[in-house]
């Protein structure tokens, strides 16, 4: 190379450039679209932290892409300078510090900001938090409402309506709902999609995870842990979000159906442990 | 016209139990996938031939998604049977149709031991009218826990295709 | 060697040829032997399996005929390869070394037969590792075939899982083998300057071992499959068919296979460094399979505890994995992620090597930050232990210890972080070359840079509440292992091929496997974060309608993707057995100590053990000597870094290897017991008192007993080893064999007590507990008794120690006998103190 052009500066020139563009088109525009949208409250948040991630991770991509790129444009091998060596340089310091002193920061905040959001105001932010939560809603007692999960079907009960079981999960919006999520078998998974509310569902274990609903609407839950032959098939479309109103009117309509079962249910519980467990015929 | 064994009596598993269908023609065919016809009135008719196992979720012993909420066994019209007396069910989950099919006595004199089974033999007869909505291919299955043997009785027939699964192709 | 007496085998004059082959040593008796042992365990299954629980249960599936067939199979195969004749040979007091028919083999047959020469054992893995990436491959196109239509109407459920879960299963397998197994011992003695690796039958046994696993995994799909994926998550894996016993056994003898593969690998870097290559010195690859190795031998054990926890589940109706039965689905969770997650860094860690190598080679420059480079390596492989519960996010386990597992799992983005700064530094004012496995490599930055950075949302817990379990964390791990590990090696098959052949790659075709392979894979995989964040679970064979375009998008890609993978073949195919063409010794200029030896690479490497005389990477240095001086002329019969002179060329452990290999050994030893430890500790934590323990009492008479023999056993061998300086070999014979007696009895004690126990499998918690942790010490045991023969057989030669060692010079055997007789005391004193914590834990505390 005939001058010593700065090819730090332009290398950072470059990645200004494109992370001056691509960093908010990311964030402002992409992150209203981002999963799991913006249903609930938990789903809210996950959005946030993941369009706060795309907005960390783009322009560190971008470094390291825009930065590789220019090596080899620049520094590619030519027919002239065959056989040729570069620069003799064994690591540099002060580039060793910066780049950890820039991970590190980034690695705790990521951590403190993610285990911030769902300790506090996520209430959970949608991960479930085994039978003694540690993050716990404020205010009006929420709605306990129990999964229970089998091979391959999910069923719920609702403990404050008379230990009350339906085939149909539906919750009131603006009131937060505590699921206790549970197997009958084998592990399964609890994912309400746009609910952002994913928990394992294990047998003889009670696992607990908060959601608030902002707007009514269905929604759909999927078994997400392999389980058996039918966990492709272990989905429910039928599961809403209601008003008030429809909420107490769809219990009333559960509790006239299916009254004349409920002498025959378990007393409710928030682990079950049917037997026997090797059944014979 | 279905019928349920205990135990199928031939092919690789003569201990496993299974679901058998009757063809047309009258004959019994060892088969657990069924057509039918897309926004339909289907009858079904279920010989029930095996024992007693019970539910392992009690609340299917209520009847859900089938015509007038109610189903016949042998002659009377329930809607919900004592969970313990399960024997099988018949469910079409997509088309939210669950059918417990109760299971004969635990004195019966006469039981079944091997596919297929005549009239004669003790049975539970159980008749219901469901609907079958849009075209797709919709898995059925049992829902009592009665694969002898494997933990939760919910291995071996349960987790195989041919004996207490199958698919039905709506079109 | 001197000649051992009776080695020479006799003619056989009256059986016949086909006799001989089945008798004498290699596949064809191996296969024989193993169907024997397979119908034997079958039938003996079948004999005992009539009084326990599960197989009697009526489900006409008998496991523990199945496994025991397995394993007697296994047995047969082992035995019929004919490893069980230096081992039976040194009971019979045969000297240390080599036995008559160790091979070295010439020509291509050999590449088919045991051999215990590194290099050919190398591309044994590779061709292994290529068929069986070459059958999971297949899985994957059929998986994507399925998940063409909505309604998944091409396998049953049943089928489709299998197939998922044998493409898992295989694709783990291979890619756990063929960097380690394939390059680490093809390439790891010539760099260091080693004629071999510390123990060449382990490292063939480790081989044949991955070849039954890999079969019995394949044998699956004749009794009926496993739907539980690769994980083999219970209680469902105790639920499911026949198959599943296939997962379980094969998954124990990739854990086998893994751990002796980590010890070989590891006492190699450790002792047989030729002198001058310092640790400084050592090339990136050696480093990265240096800290593969200590994932391997110290997390394989676990999945080998995990696996039998789970035979026992299946086979005697333990119940450590039924929760309602005093058990815990979380505890096969636990173990297995312990497992699991530095198994991800096994895949990962000899891709850094790779990569790290590969670079200087072809930018012309030395390593920018060695040093750095080598603390992101050993602090991955550290930090790998600390984050397995990042699996466990949404379980509703530990909620609590989730900030810790999140930021543990950050972390490891900083010793990461290392390994990139130090690639992207090598870059920097290079002279680039862009050859094809300078292509692959650069892809492996950008493709892990893709994974690590999907590997953020997965490691913060609000965001992980979406991407667990769905097609996200698919698509992650798989831009981590294919787009890592895999582009990696295809930049090693394609740099080290023309070393290991001699032979050149068409180039023209090999840039056309890079691009349509880089540009499939992404168009394959970067969709998939789209459908797993919007709702698509992982393992499904059927999914929503509104997925269809981008999964028919993605399968499509995936076909191209297999696609170039044929090209590769075609290229493979066509340059090293069609149109060959000659490769130069050293066609990229590279510094790397095993580019200056010849091609090929003669059977013992190196005519001389070479003298280091600088770093490997010293491009642009003018000043810097050469890498090796390959002559030093130094006296090639005596040791690089061994005891009392040991010779090199022996094929058995120099001395120095034998007491590394013991504290090895006896690490991965605490690490299996480690599991049946932790089981006890989770499950009576789990568990109320009912369900953990309904009131078995075991004796604590037995107990004290037990623990009392071997105690003695191993003071009596401690005031052993101490006369055998100064009373010579026969004072120490004399103890020795009351150590052997004592420890002997204690095993008749454990197998009576386990044979008069007063509870069932089925008790609880505690009585599973107790039935596996003492079959898994008995088996220790067993294996320590077995040494301490061979050692008091060996001692017989010897007459003095004092007169072998010094009066007569160095004598290999008596120098073997003092390594081998240390090594013994570490391992049989971790034995003991194992045997004392299980006699508090079980017998005490219960």
């Amino acid at each position: 190379m005939p001058a010593n052009p700065h090819h730090g500066r332009r290398i950072l020139a470059i990645w200004f450039v494109l992370a001056a563009i691509a960093t908010p088109l990311v964030v402002l525009v992409g992150g209203p679209h981002l999963p799991p949208q913006d249903a609930t409250v938990q789903a809210e948040h996950q959005q946030q932290i993941n369009t706060i991630l795309a907005g960390v991770v783009t322009p560190i991509s971008l470094a390291i892409i825009v930065y590789s790129l220019y090596a080899l444009v620049t520094w590619r091998s030519r027919q002239s300078d065959a056989g040729a060596d570069g620069v003799l340089l064994r690591g540099d310091r002060k580039v060793v510090t910066w780049w950890i002193v820039a991970n590190v920061i980034i690695v705790v905040g990521v951590v403190a900001y993610g285990t911030y959001d769902w300790i506090g105001p996520g209430v959970g932010s949608g991960s479930a938090q085994g039978p003694t939560p540690l993050a716990r809603p404020g205010g009006e007692k929420p709605l306990e409402v129990q999964v229970i999960a089998q091979q391959w079907q999910f069923t719920f009960r609702y403990p404050s309506y008379g230990g009350l079981a339906t085939p149909e999960l539906m919750i009131p919006e603006d009131r937060y709902v505590e699921f206790h999520v549970t197997s009958l078998d084998v592990v399964h998974s609890f994912w309400a999609v746009s609910l952002g509310v994913k928990a394992d569902a294990v047998g003889g274990a009670d696992n607990v995870v908060y959601v608030r609903a902002n707007e009514p609407g269905p929604f759909r839950v999927q078994c997400s842990e392999l389980c058996g032959l039918y966990h492709g098939q272990m989905y429910q479309v039928t599961s809403a979000v209601l008003t008030e109103a429809d909420f107490a009117q769809w219990i009333a309509k559960q509790q006239q159906t299916y009254s004349d079962i409920v002498p025959d249910l378990p007393p409710y519980a928030h682990v079950y442990s049917p037997t026997p467990v090797n059944l014979a015929g | 016209m279905l019928q349920t064994v205990g135990s199928i009596g031939f092919g690789a598993h003569p201990d496993w139990v299974s679901y058998l269908a009757q063809k047309p023609d009258g004959s019994w065919s060892h088969s657990t996938n069924f057509d039918l016809p897309a926004h339909s009135t289907i009858h079904v008719t279920i010989s029930q031939y095996d024992s007693q196992t019970g539910l392992r979720n009690p609340f299917f012993g209520h009847v859900q998604g089938i015509e007038g909420g109610t189903m016949s066994v042998d002659g009377k019209q329930v809607s919900v049977i004592n969970p313990s007396t399960a024997a099988h069910t018949f469910a079409i989950p997509d088309l939210g149709v669950m059918v417990p099919l109760q299971g004969i006595a635990d004195n019966a004199t006469k039981p079944c031991s091997s596919a297929p089974c005549a009239e004669s033999y003790d049975h539970v007869t159980i008749e219901f009218t469901f609907k079958t909505g849009a075209p797709g291919k919709y898995r059925w299955q049992c829902y009592v826990p009665c694969a002898a043997g494997t933990l939760f009785g919910n291995g071996g027939p349960m987790q195989t295709i041919g004996y207490m699964d199958g698919f039905v192709q709506v079109a | 060697m001197s000649d051992v007496a009776g080695t020479a085998i006799p003619t056989p004059t009256v059986r016949s040829r086909n006799w001989r082959v089945l008798n004498s040593p290699g596949v064809v008796a191996g296969l024989a032997y193993a169907v024997v042992g397979f119908l034997l365990g079958m039938w003996l299954g079948r004999v005992i399996g009539g009084g326990w629980p599960r197989a009697a249960n009526g489900s006409d599936e008998n496991d523990l005929a199945l496994v025991l067939g397995y394993v007697l199979a296994v047995v047969g195969w082992v035995w019929g390869l004919g490893f069980v004749r230096y081992p039976g040979s040194r009971l019979r007091g045969a000297e240390p070394g080599a036995y008559a028919e160790e091979r070295t083999g010439e020509g291509v047959a050999r590449y088919f037969e045991v051999t215990t020469d590194h290099k050919v054992v190398g591309i044994q893995y590779l061709i292994v590792s290529l068929a069986i990436l070459l059958v999971a491959g297949v899985n994957a196109m059929l998986i994507r075939t399925q998940l063409l239509s909505a309604d998944g109407s091409i396998f049953y459920p049943n089928e489709y899982l299998t197939i998922v879960g044998l493409h898992g299963s295989m694709m783990i397998m291979t890619m756990s083998a063929a960097a380690v197994g394939g390059f680490g011992n093809y390439l790891v003695p010539l760099m260091i300057g080693a004629r071999r690796t510390a123990f060449p039958r382990i490292q063939a046994l480790a081989l044949w071992l991955l070849v039954a696993g890999a079969l019995v995994l394949l044998s699956s799909v004749l009794v009926g499959g496993f739907t539980s994926g690769w994980t083999g998550y219970m209680p469902l894996g105790d639920q499911v068919q026949l198959g599943m016993n296939s997962y379980y056994v094969a998954f124990g003898l990739v854990a086998i296979t893994l751990t002796l593969v980590g010890l070989d690998l590891f006492v190699t870097i450790v002792t047989m460094r030729a002198p001058g290559l310092t640790w400084g010195r050592l090339p990136m690859f050696v480093w990265g399979v240096f800290a593969t190795t200590i994932l391997m031998a110290l997390a394989a054990p676990m999945l080998l505890g995990a696996t039998l926890l789970a035979v026992f589940d299946r086979t005697i109706g333990t119940v450590n994995f039924v929760g309602s039965m005093g058990g815990s689905a979380f505890l096969w969770e636990n173990l297995f992620w312990f497992f699991g997650h530095p198994e991800v860094y096994i895949l990962a860690l000899p891709g850094f090597g790779i990569l790290l190598e590969i670079l200087p080679v072809f930018t012309r420059k030395t390593l920018w930050g060695y040093r750095l480079a080598v603390v992101g390596m050993l602090g991955v492989a550290f930090l790998s232990f600390t984050v397995w519960q990042h699996h466990l996010f949404v379980s509703g386990i530990n909620s609590d210890l989730r900030p810790g597992y999140s930021l543990s799992t950050e972390m490891i983005s900083i010793p990461t972080g290392f390994i990139f700064l130090c690639a992207l530094g090598t870059l920097w004012k290079g002279r680039i070359r862009l050859t094809v496995p300078m292509l692959f490599c650069l892809a492996f930055i950008f493709n892990f840079l893709v994974g690590g950075a999907s590997g953020m949302y997965l490691s913060d817990v609000p965001s992980n509440a979406t991407t667990h379990g769905s097609y996200f964390v698919m698509a992650h791990f798989h831009y981590t292992i294919m787009g890592g590990l895999v582009y990696a090696l295809f930049a090693a098959i394609y740099y080290w091929l023309p070393k290991m052949t001699g032979l050149r790659f068409r180039e023209g075709l090999a840039k056309l496997h890079f691009w349509t392979m880089f540009v499939a894979f992404n168009a394959t995989f970067l969709p998939l974060f789209l459908v797993g964040a919007r709702g698509m679970p992982r393992r499904v064979s059927t999914y929503q309608p509104a997925f269809r375009g981008l999964n028919v998008f993605v399968s499509i890609s995936a076909f191209v993707l297999g696609a170039s993978m044929l090209v590769f073949i075609v290229n493979f195919v066509v340059s090293q057995f069609l149109k060959r063409e000659a490769a130069e010794p050293n066609p990229w200029q590279s510094r790397g100590l095993e580019w200056q030896l010849p091609t090929p690479v003669p059977t013992h490497n190196f005519d001389e053990i070479p003298q280091v005389l600088s770093a490997p990477y010293e491009y642009g240095d003018p000043d810097a000597p050469p890498v090796a001086d390959l002559r030093p002329s130094r006296p090639t019969a005596t040791t690089i870094t061994g005891l009392h002179g040991y010779p090199v060329d022996d094929p058995d452990p120099t001395p120095s290897s034998l007491i590394v290999g013991a504290r090895v050994l006896s690490a991965a030893a605490i690490v299996f017991i480690a599991a049946f430890g932790f089981a006890y500790v989770y499950l009576k934590a789990q568990n109320s008192n009912g369900r953990w323990n309904n009131g078995e009492e075991v004796s604590v008479l037995f107990g004290t007993a037990t623990l009392g023999a071997v105690v003695a056993s191993a003071a009596a061998y401690l005031v052993a080893t101490r006369r055998l300086r100064t009373n010579g070999v026969a004072g120490w014979r004399g103890l020795a064999t009351v150590s052997f007696v004592l420890g002997a009895a204690a095993i008749g004690l454990h197998v009576w007590q386990l044979d008069t126990l007063p509870f069932s499998p089925t008790d609880g918690g505690y009585a599973s507990v107790y039935i596996g942790w003492t079959a898994a010490i008995v088996a220790v045991e067993l294996g320590a008794m077995y040494w301490l023969l061979t050692l008091l057989r060996g001692s017989l030669r010897v007459a003095t120690i004092e007169a072998d060692l010094d009066a007569n010079g160095p004598r290999p055997v008596a120098a073997h006998l003092v390594a081998s007789a240390g090594g013994y005391r570490v391992f049989w004193s971790t034995a003991v103190a194992i045997e004392a914590v299980a006699f508090v834990l079980l017998v005490l505390v219960r």
